[in-house]
Order: C-alpha cells, then structure tokens, then sequence
C-alpha cells in the first residue's frame, strides 16, 4: 500500500473512533445534542458532558494511543527486536512506579503536576537501563528479561508505596496504575500530558532517518553518517517523555505498542522510519476502539482499558514468541 | 468511606439477630471491656462508667472517621487483634458483624464475651445501638437518656422537613454514591432532601458516573471533606471540574467531619447540618413557578436571583422566628408530639447526651463542624428559579409531622 494511503486510512480510522469515543456514555446524549454540546457555549448538561468529560478522554486515548504505538515501533526499530515494546520492556511500570512514588509520598503536596515529573523520571531510568543492557548484548532475550524483571520491580514497588500510604483507599488504586484506564479523567490531564507526547514525538520523528540506517547494523549506520549518540539520546529522551506522560495520567496501558506495529508493518515497505506514523495512528485507533468497547461491555462498572489491550495483546506476543522460535531454531 | 464499606455487604438480618442476643439488663456489668471498631468505639466510649473500658481500635483517634477522636486519645488503642484481646483480658468485648470476622470467631473459640454490632445503620438502628450498648455495659439510664435525646433531635428536624425538596447525591472517593439502604440516605431523607444516588437505583455503595450526575444536576453534592493528609486519585473525581462547571450546583463537605462515618449520637450532627442546609437553598412551600427558565439564563448572574423569593411569607414552613412552632403540633396526635415543642429548632446541638460523668473536652463533636455553612467549599448561590422536581418517595418516618403546607 502506498505509504500516503495507509497513513490517510488510519487517520480516518482514527478519526472516526474518536468520533466514537465522544459518543460513547453513560447519559444517552443524542447526536445533535452533544454536538451542540461540544461546540455551543452555555453551562447546559450536554454541553459540560461533552467538554468536561468525554472530550478529555478521546483525546487522551488519541495521544496516548499515538504514543504507545509510536513507541513500539520506535523501540522495535531502534532495538532490533520485534517483541519490545514499553510495556514489555518495563518502562510503562518504572514510569507507573516513579508517578506513585512521588503523588503518594505527598512530595509534592496532591498536586496533579506531581504526577509526570515522577512517571519521566522512572520511564528514563528504565529506558537507560535496558539500553545500556541491549547495547552490550543484542540479543532478543536479553532484553526481555530484563524487561521483566524490570517490571516486577516496579510492580513491586508500587504495590510497597501505595500500601504504605496513610490514605487507606490508595492502596485499592493499584488496579489503576498495573492496568490503566482513561475513566474519569479531565482536560487538566490533557494539558499535561499533551505537551510532553508532542515533544517525544517530535524528539522520535528526528531519529527516524537513523534507525533506517540502523536496520544495517550499528557499524554500517556509522559509515553511513549516522550519530549513534545523538539517535541513542533523541530515542531515549522520546520514548521516557512520551511513555512517562502518558502513563503519568492513564497508567499502565500494555500491548498497544507490540501489536500495532506488527500488524501495520505488512502494510509499509517495512522500512522502520516509514513505519513510525502508521505504528502512532494505528495505536491511537486500537487505544479508542477498546475504550469505547469498555464502556460499552460494563457501562456501570467500567472495566480498566489496560485489561482489554492485555486481553488482545498477550495471546498476540504468544504467538509472536512461538513464531521467533520458529524462525531462531 | 469506611463506614460504607462496612455498611457494605451486611444484611439487615444480621443486625436482628444480633439485637436478639442481648443480655439481660440485670446482669452484673461487665468490668473490663474493649472496643474493637471505630462504631462501637463511639457507643462505649459514650456510655462507659470511668475506669470500664480498657481499649479502643486505633482508628478511634482518627478525625475522619471517629466524631468522639479527642475523647479517643485518654484511652489507650488497640488494632483489632486477637493479641491484643488475649492480653488484655477483658470481660466483655464490643465489635462490628463485618470487620475483623476472623477475630471475632478466635476469641469466641477462646471463650471471650463478643458482642457484635451491625454496621447496616440507619437512622432507625441508632437508638437502638445505643440501647444495646447501655445495657451491656450495664449503664441502661445514661444509654436511655442518649437514646432519647437522639430520637427528640431527630423527631424535631423531622417535624420541620418541607416540600419541595432539593436532590442531594453523597459522592465519594473515586465517584462512589451513597444509595438505597445506607445510613446517608436516610440522613438526607430526614433533612428534607431527596437521595438521587436511590432514585437513580443505587443500592448501598456503588459506582455513580460523572456524567450522570451533571445530567441529573443534583442541588448539592456532599463529597468527603478535609482534604486528608494523603493524597489519592480517587479524591480527584468528586472535585473534577465536570461538577465544578454545574452553575446551580452546591458542592462541598456539608456535614460535620466524621459524623455521619458511623451510626452514633453524632449523625445527628449531620441531620441538624443538612437541615440548615436544605433551609438555605430553597424555601419551604415555594409558589408555583411560571415555567423553567431558559438554560441560558443559569449563568453566573444568578446569584443576585437569591434576595428575590424565598421568603414565603404565606406559609412559613419551618421558617417561624418563634422557637414553637405551635401550628405544626396541632396536627400530632403522636408519641413525638413532646419533642415538637421541645427546645427551639436547631439550637446548636452538642450537649445534651447526657454525658454528664464522661467530663468530655470541651467539644469532642464540633471538630471541624461548620458544615454547611458558607464558605465550607466551593459555593454557588442557589437559583431558586429552577423547576423543582415533584414526587419521588416519602421520607422515611413521614407520619411524624405532616408536610409543612398541611398545618393549619
């Protein structure tokens, strides 16, 4: 498919998922009312509905959704390694941890900036490990079982925080941080974490002409006039403020990174760099497509989004493993 | 918050069965007694003779929880544990059906004395609770005098309730209502307020959307005050701006601080605030209105709206200057008639449980009291102009006064 048409087909995906999302609730707006809702001004139920409530959380799913699928394709590229992705590889649960850390601690008072500082802090922490892990050893498994021990730690972690913390229902919030959700959240949560996705976006888009050159091998990239320190330092500093934001303000969201890109890249002329937009709109769709279907199976109760991407992505990295075995041996 | 959750999954036979298992009142008091939950903890505390009881649960001495926490710092704490209990010896130990189940079944294998209180509480169940508790600790008199008060206090807001009344929803922690069969609900029927968490099918706690209540647009939201001094994101979802963006909506604590977590004298702390509450925002009787006015019109200007009609100076319910609402008496025939020309309406509360041996600090409690007052949390003024909602269900007890409009 050619790259423009695929990139269009997705967005209008997308698009048409965010339209979705919006529509999507517990009080049964018609369409012209929360359309009215979203554009007219007024203090009217459907009017705060739609801007206060819904409108936040399409975006949300959006932006988060971009990023994770962004930075699995990123990851994939740059690693070398088809089964990394943030959640994998424990950067989405150091950044859960490092958001826990400093929000339940009261550091910084029940500020909700709190939040981001703390997720940037323990996604970069795990982005620097794990790097310094691939980079003296290659090999598909090493990465992944750091990533795992990396992400019991910081499951751990987080479940020692928020039991320790005097609030006795923070320790019920765990389910929000181990498996995200997109419930409840307001434009606040937009504000901040919209600027810092754009930014680790901006940050992966210029390390896309590098990790074509990579797919050569790091010494072929060289030769080519490749930077690797400065590609290390764009991707590094990308996937932390993308994955840190938004796992800042939904918690750990999983599998969206692995799944999309794989499902796409078929699609591409399997360049990575030409995979990066697809990989961003594709895992903004399937972030909306299973927050819509969660509130469309328990409209009351309200399953957390990251059961369903896990529900759809663990047998999918199953079957990614039983297929590397396949090709390795 | 706590209470609910203990509240949460009891059955009200539970608590009948309990009542059932009450000693006798000639009984020769126990001497030694210990209080393992934060409700019992406030009965005995209430009720026990100086020197009779040992122990009270740690979470005694939390504000939030606990309406009597001063008084909880003389006495020394426990954590619920069957340590604890084996250590301490006592003659008699008092104890929710809910928490600490497994404790409770220890010690009864141990052969100690337990008495388990329901936490499915209403306002019905107080007196009672109270009763029961007098009795086994062998202080029947102060425990009737407590009892009693109660039930003048809340036969007097009672009495005073009017049509129409304001929806209220009780929003919690990570947008938890409080529903049908829950001690708040019955707090609100008796203030004068409709539950909209109960008419939107809510039963005991569960999860109410956001969206729906700013589709609802109830009159007040009660959400959990004081701001604790840890921070969790369930606290963020009763203050999203999604409720602070309802122009008509009053949103705040209300109720004093702790007083409606457990069933004790001290909900009537949180009935007497609501009713001040309910009073303020809407007048009794309000004439007919023309027609809703237009949405448009609920901006922020409404405020000035509030000078212009809630005095009815038809049919002032509840509303007399005068203490003794004489006209509303005429109509009772009932037992509660005597409360009615008690005291006047809603002279600050506190006293009068009839602690006179307990040498109480100053206002065990008024903690952080002052709900419902203004300048408690976000307010908005109220505009009044809104069409009221009619119909939905008695209140409760609604045979102790009639509506306010009926009196001659």
């Amino acid at each position: 498919m050619k790259p423009l048409a695929l990139n269009l087909a997705l967005a209008l995906l997308a698009l048409a998922l965010f339209l979705a999302s919006l529509a999507v609730g517990p009080a049964e707006l018609g369409l012209s009312e929360s359309v009215r809702g979203l554009f007219a001004g007024g203090g009217e139920a459907a009017s705060i509905i739609m801007r206060e409530i819904r409108l936040p959380r399409a975006l949300l799913g959006l932006g988060i959704g971009f990023t994770l699928g962004l930075a699995g394709a990123v990851l994939q590229g740059f690693l070398r390694n088809p089964l990394a992705e943030p959640g994998i590889i424990g950067v989405s649960a150091m950044a859960a941890f490092g958001a826990v850390a400093v929000f339940y601690s009261g550091l910084a008072g029940a500020a909700l900036y709190a939040l981001p500082a703390g997720a940037l802090a323990g996604a970069l922490a795990a982005v620097l490990i794990l790097m310094a892990l691939a980079a003296r050893n290659g090999s598909t498994l090493t990465l992944i079982l750091a990533g795992v021990a990396l992400s019991s730690l910081a499951g751990a972690l987080t479940a020692l925080v928020l039991n320790l913390s005097p609030n006795p229902f923070a320790s019920y919030e765990i389910i929000f941080w181990l498996l995200g959700s997109l419930k409840d959240r307001s434009i606040e949560h937009v504000w901040l974490a919209l600027p810092l996705m754009a930014a680790g976006w901006l940050l992966i888009a210029l390390s896309a002409r590098a990790i074509d050159a990579l797919s050569l091998g790091e010494e072929a990239a060289a030769s080519l006039g490749v930077h690797l320190g400065r590609t290390r330092f764009l991707i590094v500093a990308g996937v932390a403020l993308g994955v840190g934001a938004a796992t800042a303000v939904a918690g750990t969201i999983g599998f969206v990174g692995l799944v999309v890109p794989h499902l796409v890249r078929p699609l591409t002329t399997r360049m990575p760099s030409r995979l990066l937009l697809p990989a961003g709109l594709g895992g903004a769709a399937l972030l909306l497509m299973a927050d819509v279907a969660v509130r469309l199976v328990l409209p009351a109760g309200e399953l957390n989004v990251g059961v369903l991407t896990a529900l759809i992505g663990a047998p999918f990295f199953l079957w990614l493993v039983v297929r590397a075995r396949r090709e390795v041996f | 918050m706590f209470h609910g959750r203990k509240r949460a999954s009891l059955s009200f036979s539970l608590f009948l069965a309990g009542a059932a298992l009450a000693i006798p009142a000639h009984a020769e008091p126990p001497a030694r007694v210990m209080s393992l939950n934060v409700c019992t903890d406030q009965l005995a505390m209430a009720l026990a003779a100086p020197g009779q009881l040992v122990s009270v649960s740690f979470l005694a001495r939390d504000p939030d929880l606990s309406p009597l926490h001063r008084e909880a710092e003389r006495y020394p704490v426990n954590r619920g544990m069957a340590e604890d209990v084996f250590l301490a010896r006592p003659d008699l130990v008092v104890t929710g059906t809910y928490t600490l189940h497994n404790t409770t079944q220890l010690l009864k294998r141990l052969g100690f004395r337990v008495e388990e209180f329901s936490f499915v509480q209403t306002l019905d169940t107080i007196p009672r609770d109270i009763r029961r508790m007098g009795a086994l600790l062998g202080r029947e008199e102060k425990a009737e005098a407590m009892a009693a008060d109660f039930e003048a206090g809340l036969a007097e807001v009672e009495a005073d309730r009017c049509e129409p009344r304001p929806t209220a929803l009780a929003y919690e922690q990570n947008g938890v209502a409080l529903g049908k069969g829950t001690l708040a609900d019955t707090v609100l029927a008796a203030a004068g307020f409709r539950n909209l968490a109960a008419e939107e099918g809510v039963e005991g706690m569960a999860p109410f959307p956001l969206e729906l209540v700013v589709e609802k647009k109830p009159d007040i939201v009660i959400v959990p005050g004081g701001d604790g001094d840890a921070p969790s994101l369930g606290a963020f979802v009763p203050r999203h701006p999604a409720l602070r963006a309802l122009p008509a909506t009053r949103i705040g604590a209300f109720v004093p601080r702790g007083s409606w977590s457990c069933g004790g004298p001290a909900v009537l702390e949180a009935v007497k605030a609501l009713h001040a509450l309910r009073r303020e925002i809407k007048s009794c009787e309000a004439p007919p209105l023309p027609a809703p006015l237009p949405l448009e019109g609920r901006g922020k200007g409404w405020g000035s709206a509030r000078s212009a009609p809630k005095k009815n100076s038809l049919t002032p319910c509840g509303l007399t200057p005068t203490p003794n609402p004489s006209p509303q008496g005429a109509g009772l025939s009932h037992m509660d008639f005597e409360f009615l020309i008690g005291p006047p309406p809603l002279t600050p509360p506190l006293k009068g449980e009839g602690d006179s041996e307990v040498s109480a600090p100053p206002s065990p409690l008024r903690g952080g009291v002052r709900g419902g007052g203004p300048g408690e949390a976000e307010q908005r003024l109220h505009p009044y102009a809104i069409a009221l909602p009619q119909g939905g269900r008695e209140p409760v007890r609604a045979a102790v006064a009639p509506p306010c409009g009926e009196a001659p």
